[in-house]
């Protein structure tokens, strides 16, 4: 049995009416626009050197800045970082200490050093873990 | 390649080849080198810091040094043109570089140096807060792990005794400093040498040559600092090894002021710590009469 003359001719069409959407939505499409670029301002980045001087031996102390975390092993008192400060000189950083069970109330002496701005420290006082935020200014105006 | 067999050759024969262009840094860095460098004292104790400038000999003398470390901070002026006659191999170190700048102010202060040395300008004694002599230990230590990555653990080691004797050395200038009356504490001195020490230790600074040793003051700056010594009954002034002494001699017979044992200033001595303990000494003896 052969196809009628009508069916015979569509056939072939269907996979070009398949096509049609398609084909429509790339002749049709709008020209592309760029998005404006949101100006991503990011703080300089310095150096420092964070020291840690403690009354009693700590198992870990963790120095953390925005999403960046620094972690000291209990025979590490000293790292280099880098962190960002941006023009107000507000940098705020969390402290987390934690001392073996049984240590007495105990100190932690955090010192920040950046490079050419003056020194910061801050004393830390905890019983077995502590987390402390410390905000450190420095001024910035040339 | 040439340079890192170079820097093997000069590991492997007798440590780290390195220089120092300045007495006090020298002994810092033979403290946190130890035995693992050999260094070339270019800055001897008893240069004037001020008016050194390298000779053609010092520069072969260091040549084969990796690192020659500076003081910073201005003191050398001459580093851009040292720079240049370097080789491939060598790197200029300024130890001072991590050190907050600390510039001459109109607050406190008298000036009548030299024009480089004007208000504004900044005070390249840094060494004289012991805690900044701290900051210089570690850029030293960083410095020489890098071109000795072997030595890493030795650097650390030393380092971190340096800085136990430093923080000892600072403790120890606080308690000397408290044993003056703090009404008392005003230090008057040649030049603007003593502006670090004054503010990490809690005193007030009267310079009345400026930052230059030189001593050239003219009659106008004379009588000025004449005039500030009678006003503020300052008691002592100090002088300075190395500096001209007349000049503060005639200023104070005129103020009537007593010279105290002399301070030095531009560390041009061996042994950092004993010119901090000297000089601390002779400010609590000239101070706390």
């Amino acid at each position: 049995m052969t196809p009628s003359p009508l069916l015979s001719t569509l056939i072939p069409l269907i996979p070009l009416a398949a096509m049609a959407w398609p084909l429509h939505r790339i002749i049709h499409q709008e020209a592309f626009q760029q998005k404006p670029e949101i100006e991503v301002k990011r703080s300089p980045t310095r150096r420092a050197d964070v020291s840690l001087r403690a009354a009693h031996p700590f198992l870990e102390v963790n120095v953390t800045i925005g999403e960046a975390n620094w972690s000291f092993a209990s025979d590490e008192s000293l790292k280099e970082i880098y962190f960002p400060l941006d023009d107000s000189g507000n940098l705020v950083l969390a402290v987390n200490a934690t001392w073996p069970k049984g240590t007495p109330e105990s100190a932690l002496f955090v010192e920040f050093m950046p490079d050419e701005l003056e020194t910061r420290n801050h004393t830390v006082w905890g019983l077995e873990e502590i987390t402390e935020e410390v905000e450190f200014h420095w001024d910035l105006t040339p | 390649m040439k340079a890192l067999l170079f820097a093997l050759l000069t590991l492997t024969a007798h440590g780290l080849d390195v220089a120092s262009l300045h007495p006090l840094i020298t002994d810092i860095v033979n403290q946190v080198g130890g035995n693992r460098i050999s260094i070339v004292p270019v800055g001897k104790p008893g240069m004037d810091v001020h008016q050194f400038q390298p000779k053609p000999s010092d520069v072969r003398d260091m040549a084969k040094a990796r690192i020659i470390f500076a003081s910073g901070k201005g003191l050398e002026p001459y580093l851009g043109d040292l720079k240049d006659s370097l080789q491939a191999h060598q790197i200029i170190v300024e130890v001072g570089r991590t050190v907050p700048s600390q510039k001459v102010s109109s607050d406190d202060q008298i000036y009548s140096c030299c024009p480089n040395h004007a208000l504004g300008g900044i005070d390249p004694h840094w060494w004289h807060n012991v805690r900044y002599m701290e900051r210089a230990v570690r850029v030293i230590e960083k410095a020489l792990a890098e071109a000795d990555p072997a030595g890493k653990a030795t650097y650390a080691a030393n380092s971190k005794a340096a800085v136990a004797r430093l923080l000892q050395l600072d403790r120890w200038v606080k308690g000397q400093v408290a044993t003056i009356p703090k009404a008392k504490r005003h230090l008057v001195s040649s030049h603007a040498a003593f502006g670090y020490f004054c503010k990490a230790y809690g005193f007030k600074a009267t310079f009345v040559q400026g930052l230059s040793a030189e001593g050239e003051v003219s009659a106008a700056q004379l009588a000025e600092s004449i005039k500030t010594l009678r006003a503020e009954r300052i008691p002592v002034v100090f002088p300075e090894v190395n500096a001209n002494p007349k000049v503060l001699g005639q200023i104070a017979k005129q103020s009537g002021t007593a010279i105290a044992n002399p301070l030095i200033a531009d560390g041009s001595v061996a042994s950092y710590q004993n010119m901090m303990m000297a000089n601390v000494k002779n400010i609590v003896t000239g101070l706390r009469k």
